[in-house]
């Protein structure tokens, strides 16, 4: 029962992370590049590359089990400035998406409460779950298990009960197979990428280290596939009852449907979704990124004050309140300028460079290091690594080119954003006394 | 007070360095203050030499250093560090910051995430890491 419990575990950890507010703006960005049928052939695709990408994390994971993942991966393996470059663009994905997530959970609010500000609201809940994170409160694993199980259980039936009836809608026939298939899910594969991305956090959550061995290789893949189905269906389920028009524009498709199905009371079931969203992916977001902000602090590549911790409760509250910040900040710009498609497709390309950064990282360590402990090793060909490692950036630059009209805007955020992570690089090296550190680790790796 | 049962134990480094966290740990009052109502089975394991001490941590001291684990794997109050043995050895003489070993990869600690910040509070504090 306890292995069970530990699977499962993993399993709803895996797919809760993945699954947030944003997930449905993502389809809604779907639907602007791929019809209905290539959308799913796009989101079966990018899980199972996900899939495939997770069993080299898995390798990663065996050789440093319960290591802060994203950080530990690219510094043992990669040279020491890139890794902290690549650490730095996935911790302003974080922030983003905090953003991303927090102005989503407003839009729902205001269907059932127009006379909020968006702005009040996003604040609002950033502080309460800032004020929960620094209170050291910390989820219980049945009430993660119970949130994830309850919204994706959701999804699949109130997906699979609105399409069931009215799946002649889809229109599918011959002729979508001569619609620009290619074209298609081109630009649709790096923003699909982005419905899966949190799948990897699993590796940090190990309860012991024979975990590695099996049980967290196995829990990312069936993660996944409980995702690749969900969006799958809820996806269908738009197409056959709303208007594609109706879900290209809106960021929260999923209210519309609601309504569609339950009437005025569908808002309510929205905002009930939206807070099981909240809690199994929003607040573990917030704090995963505020300890990744006190690992870095610790190692002083941030000021010392950001690595504080609550000696009373154990909390890394330098790294909440500083998380906590840049959140509203990134919010405040979202909310001002209706950035969330951009922010998301830009946090989808940059996490594509960082998945192919983890593949390249295996095949460098499995050289660099090809004695070292691995209780899960992949089982992918050197070929299929290196066709990931190639191909996943270049899905997630033709993202950037989903959004019709907003290239511009798109490369400009993309380039702004590499130029922060550089210059903080730079600053991080040069102003702190870590650069002899830096010496140290690139004569190392 | 705190007694420790060496009597079946061949002295180690890595359980010399052991014992100077326990003498550290149980004579500093920030610490105390820090472990309230933190009752924790501490097993610490060299990954390269097989050997195996668990600290029991209980009414906010180390209280028994003992050979092997005599506490389940699933235990939910079992804190696990793995790592090679000289890692350990600086890690509890306060010469290798855990939080940094962690971040190499030179350490693995399974446990809740509370526990493992309110390990490297503990650090902190003993060492000033």
């Amino acid at each position: 029962m306890k292995k069970v419990f530990e699977l499962g575990f993993y399993v709803t950890f895996g797919a809760g992370i993945a699954f947030g507010i944003s997930s449905f703006t993502i389809l809604s960005e779907l639907f602007k590049v791929a019809s209905s049928f290539w959308l799913v052939v796009s989101i079966c695709l990018a899980g199972f590359v996900c899939m495939l990408l997770s069993s080299s994390i898995a390798e990663l994971a065996s050789m440093y089990p319960s290591a802060p993942g994203v950080r530990t991966y690219l510094k043992v393996a990669l040279p020491p400035r890139t890794s902290l470059f690549l650490v730095y663009l996935y911790l302003i994905f974080m922030i983003m998406v905090a953003g991303i997530e927090s102005y989503l959970f407003a839009l729902v609010v205001r269907q059932l409460f127009p006379q909020l500000p968006s702005l009040a609201v996003v604040l609002t809940l950033l502080a309460c779950t800032v004020i929960v994170n620094l209170l050291g409160l910390e989820l219980p694993r049945g009430v993660q298990m119970f949130t994830t199980t309850a919204l994706i259980l959701s999804v699949l039936t109130l997906g699979a009960a609105g399409a069931a009836s009215h799946l002649g809608n889809l229109h599918w026939d011959f002729r979508v197979l001569s619609d620009h298939p290619l074209s298609q899910i081109g630009d649709a594969l790096g923003s699909a990428v982005y419905l899966f991305i949190g799948f990897e956090w699993v590796t940090m959550m190990g309860f012991n280290a024979k975990a590695y061995e099996r049980k967290i290789p196995i829990s990312m893949p069936l993660a996944i596939l409980t995702n690749i189905v969900a969006y799958c269906i809820f996806a269908l389920a738009l197409a056959t009852r709303i208007p594609v028009d109706t879900i290209k524009a809106t960021a929260i498709p999923q209210l519309p449907y609601f309504v569609q199905i339950f009437g005025p009371r569908g808002s309510v079931v929205g905002l009930v979704l939206s807070i099981l969203a909240i809690v199994s992916c929003f607040n573990a977001g917030v704090m995963g990124g505020s300890r990744l902000i006190y690992a870095l602090a610790r190692e002083g590549n941030f000021p010392k004050s950001w690595g504080t911790l609550s000696l009373r409760t154990g909390a890394p509250i330098g790294g909440v309140l500083v998380l906590g910040t840049l959140a509203s900040i990134a919010s405040v710009i979202i909310v001002s300028f209706e950035l969330e498609e951009i922010a998301a497709v830009v946090g989808s390309a940059i996490v594509c460079c960082v998945y192919a950064a983890f593949m390249w990282a295996v095949l460098r360590l499995r050289k660099t290091h090809p004695n070292a402990r691995r209780t899960f090793r992949s089982p992918l060909p050197i070929w299929l690594h290196w066709v990931l490692i190639v191909g996943m950036p270049i899905a997630g630059v033709c993202a950037l080119f989903g959004i019709k009209g907003k290239t511009i805007q798109v490369l400009a955020t993309t380039i702004g954003l590499v130029v922060i992570s550089a210059v903080t690089v730079l600053w991080s090296t040069k102003y702190s006394k870590n650069e002899a550190a830096m010496r140290l680790q690139a004569k190392a790796t | 007070m705190a007694t420790t049962d060496v009597s079946a134990v061949q002295t180690s480094s890595l359980l010399a360095s052991l014992h100077d966290f326990q003498n550290r740990f149980n004579n500093d009052q920030r610490v105390k203050k820090l472990i309230k109502g933190w009752n924790r089975f501490l097993k610490v394991d060299g990954t390269d030499t097989g050997e195996i001490y668990t600290l029991t941590i209980q009414d906010f001291a180390v209280n028994k250093i003992e050979p092997g684990c005599p506490v389940a794997e699933d235990n939910e109050d079992l804190i696990t560090l793995q790592a090679a043995q000289e890692a350990l050895v600086r890690i509890f003489t306060g010469k290798y910051n855990p939080a940094h070993a962690l971040i190499d990869g030179a350490l693995a600690v399974f446990s809740g995430e509370r526990d493992k910040v309110k390990l490297e509070a503990i650090a902190m504090i003993i060492w000033g890491l």
